[in-house]
Parts: C-alpha cells; structure tokens; sequence
C-alpha cells in the first residue's frame, strides 16, 4: 500500500494524502529515485492528513519543503490545535461537490439544422445551436451561444445531468427521461433578453432558471 | 480559360434562386465576362422563361448527357448579349436522369469555354440539389427573411460544410423595410446571425420583380429599378469589388404619392 497518495486536483494543483503514520517509512519513500515526481515541480501541493498522521504533520511539511515541493496548504480532517506553518484549508467549502469524473468534449463551430452532436461525456458548444440540431450528451450540455436546437443532457438516466446556454431559446429540453416543452410562441421571433439560463431536473418536472438565480438559489 | 462554377442553392422552394441566377449570371455577362447558366432543375424548368429565351430551345442538358447532342448545339446564346449563354433543362425527364459522371465532364467543357458558369439548382437536398452543387467553386445560398426559409437554409448549409464546401455566401432576397420595422419579418443581422456566413447582397421585396420576370426581363436590365440596383451590386462584388450594402428605406413621400395618382400599384 502506498504511503502517499499523489493525485490531480483540478484547479487547486496537486492533493498529496497522506496514508502512514510512520514518518521514517515516509522518508524511505521520499528517498526514492521516482521521489518528487516531474509533474509536482513548481505546482501548488495540498497535503490531506487523517487523524492518524496528524502528529507528524509539522514534521512531514518541513521533509518535503526541503524536497523541493510547493507545498502551499494542508487540509485535515479535525482542526489541529497546535499552528503548522501553512494555511489550513477546506475544500469542500470551495468546491461544493466533487468535480464531475466526466470529460467534456468541446466543439467550436455552429451546429446546423439536421446536424446531431452525441457524446457519452459532458458537451461543450462554442458557437449557437440552430433549430433543428440535436445535442445528446451523457452529461451536461453548456452552449456558449444560443441555443435553438434540442439538447437531451444525461441521455443515459443522469438526472442530476444539466443544461447550459447564454439563450435558452429550445422548443423542447430533454433531461434524462424528462421532457418539457416550451410554451406555444415563436422562438425564433421572439426576444429574450439574452440572460444565461440553466435547466435541470426539480421534483420529477424540468425546471429552468436564470444562470444568476440559479446561483443564488445556491446551485439549485 | 478556367472558369468559376457558382452554383446557387436555397434548401427551400420559391425564394428566388432562379431569378437571382439569371440577374447574376446577366449581370456577369453585361460586364463583358463570358458567362454561361445552367438549368439544373430538371422536369421544373423555369430559367428560360425568366431569361426570355424559352422559344428558343431545341437540345437540352439531358439530351447532351445521353449523347444525343453537342454541348454547342445545346447551348443558347442570349438575345441581349452574346456574352452570355444558357444551357437549359429538360422539362419531359425528372432528376433520376441525370448522369452525375457525365454532368461533371459537361461542367468541366464549360469551364474551358466561359468565365463563370452559374447553376441554378433544384430546391430541397436531395440528389438533384446535391449534384448541383458537386462542381461548385463558390456556393450562393438565397434565404427570405422568413423562419422556414431560414431553417432550411441552414440545413443546407450544414451539408454544404460538411461536404468540405468552404466558400458559401448569403443572399437574403425579399426584404421588406414595413414588415422588418414592424417586426413581422426578421431583419437582416437576424438573419445573418442565424446562418453565420458572409453577406453577398440583400435585394429589397419590389413589386417591379414580378412584372420584369413576366416579361423574361431580368432586372438588371434596368439599372434605375431597386432590384436591379440591388443585383448590380452583387454582380459587383462578386467580381471583388467594394460597394455598401443598400439601405433598405420605406418608399420616398413624392415617389409614393406620384404612383398613386398614377395608379401603378
């Protein structure tokens, strides 16, 4: 079993886990040729201790400091009472949930009536969608533009799946098994005021909400 | 010589394809190009007519793909300029007739002969439309400012790129300043901001279209005519030339007031 656990931490750089109590079997480790990595070099290091490492914490940030690592924060499980010589942070106040393990596939181009864009990840459009065009994702769906076509966000059953778009212009939206359908005007003659707007699944029906309601609602 | 094929395409029927063909291709011709346009709308042929040339057609495209005809001899030569030539369809044959192989081979002859060769193609996006626009160096696709127009253009656009059709540009026929400023009608940025491809011309909705087409008198034969303003400017700047894009403005009091009392409208 490994002692550190090294692993990507989308924008927060690097998340090393401490697993070992052992601050000797650490610093064999540590020892080692493959010990620190390339990719660490200069990139932001967060050390996550359990209860267990805790008390060798100070010692272990110094060891790897000398190391070469950046190593800007620590978080913990239980505040410590004594003062490491790093911040402590908590990520889970940052991000409110884990970031998503799809990929995204991006598309920079307008996407034609008759054109279908399928995809078992999320979808990211950079350019309008036009009447008539089908984007199905088992993701999310986040259009950069505005979209008059049809999306179907979480294709495969994922209800907590999204849809995105500057202009939500869409006769129908898909999530998952439910569809909703816009009210009977011309979307085409009709002028929005152009706010970003989200959909997603609320209580079995799908619900749509300006992108700053949406936030202040607190992501739902 | 190696000319230019420019096939014009819409998606939907009765926007004006073949009316913007023939202005287009007379307009190239009064400009002293060597111009020849082709009837690509087998069994609905409609170009003679408009071009006033229907009395004179003896051989047809059809009949020069079953090698029952020269290209020379099916070839008509204008009656205003003989700059330009027309190669006509066949109206007793359907789409099925068409020889993919040996139209291309007839496209090729006519680039060794002409400066530009224009298509008019058929509506929708089915073998004829796709046929058409096989050989084309530079696509012209015509919208109205209407919804379905717009939907259908953009279908075949999409199409169009996907079969590596990169130089596709925009002619939005029928434009009318009453119903844009009404807001019955969309406008011309809405337009372009559905379609997203270059701006060839925008040609403003005129009653005098339909008298000219009636006559077989393309519009562009009469310079002091809206319309005819308007195709003289893509003719323009199609051979690279600069102009703005015409304004479209309601009718001018004294203007307006004169055809009433001389009842034209």
């Amino acid at each position: 079993m490994a002692v550190l656990n090294i692993r990507g931490r989308s924008f927060l750089g690097f998340e090393i886990e401490v697993k070992s109590a052992d601050l000797e079997e650490i610093e064999m480790f540590t020892q080692t040729t493959h010990f620190p990595p390339l990719f660490l070099k200069d990139a932001p290091v967060i050390l996550k201790f359990d209860e267990e490492s805790l008390p060798i914490a100070q010692s272990l940030i110094d060891k790897l400091k000398q190391k070469g690592l950046n190593v800007v924060a620590y978080e913990a499980d239980k505040k410590i009472k004594e003062k490491l010589s790093i911040p402590s942070i908590d990520t889970n106040s940052i991000l409110l949930s884990r970031p998503s393990e799809k990929e995204s596939v991006t598309w920079r181009q307008n996407i034609r009536s008759g054109q279908t864009i399928r995809a078992d990840e999320n979808i990211v459009i950079l350019g309008n969608v036009n009447t008539n065009a089908y984007i199905i994702a088992a993701g999310d769906i986040y259009v950069l533009g505005k979209l008059y076509g049809i999306p179907h966000a979480g294709c495969k059953g994922d209800k907590s799946a999204i849809v995105f778009a500057f202009e939500l212009l869409s006769p129908q939206v898909r999530i998952a098994n439910v569809i909703s359908r816009a009210p009977d005007e011309g979307a085409l003659l009709k002028k929005k005021d152009g706010k970003p707007e989200i959909a997603y699944i609320e209580k079995e029906s799908i619900a749509i909400k300006t992108y700053t309601d949406w936030l202040d609602a607190g992501y739902k | 010589m190696k000319g230019t094929v420019i096939t014009i395409a819409s998606g939907k029927g009765g926007v004006g394809k073949t009316t913007i063909a023939a202005n287009i291709a007379l307009g190239l011709a009064l400009k002293g190009k060597e111009t020849v346009v082709v009837d690509m709308d087998i069994g609905l042929r409609n170009l003679d007519m408009i071009l006033g040339l229907e009395n004179r057609i003896v051989y047809d495209i059809i009949n020069v793909m079953e090698n029952e005809a020269k290209l020379s001899q099916a070839l008509i030569r204008d009656k205003r300029t003989d700059k330009l030539h027309f190669l006509p369809a066949s109206q007793t044959k359907d789409k099925t007739s068409v020889k993919i192989d040996r139209f291309l081979e007839i496209m090729d002859e006519l680039r060794e002969k002409f400066d530009y060769i224009i298509i008019d193609s058929p509506a929708g996006i089915e073998a004829g439309f796709k046929t058409s626009t096989l050989p084309a160096d530079k696509i012209i696709v015509v919208a109205t400012p209407e919804v379905s127009s717009i939907r259908d253009a953009d279908r075949i656009i999409g199409i169009l790129e996907a079969n590596e059709k990169r130089d596709i540009s925009l002619i939005i026929n029928r434009i009318s300043y009453k119903l844009t400023k009404k807001g019955d009608m969309l406008s011309k940025d809405d337009v372009l901001q559905v379609l997203s491809i270059p701006l060839l011309g925008i040609v403003p909705e005129n009653k005098d279209i339909l008298t000219y087409t009636n006559k077989g008198e393309p519009s562009i034969l009469h310079q002091n005519s809206i319309t005819g303003k308007a195709f003289n400017n893509i003719v323009c700047r199609l051979l690279g030339e600069k102009k703005d894009f015409m304004e479209i403005k309601e009718e001018k009091g004294i203007l307006k007031l004169l055809k009433i009392f001389g009842g034209t409208q």
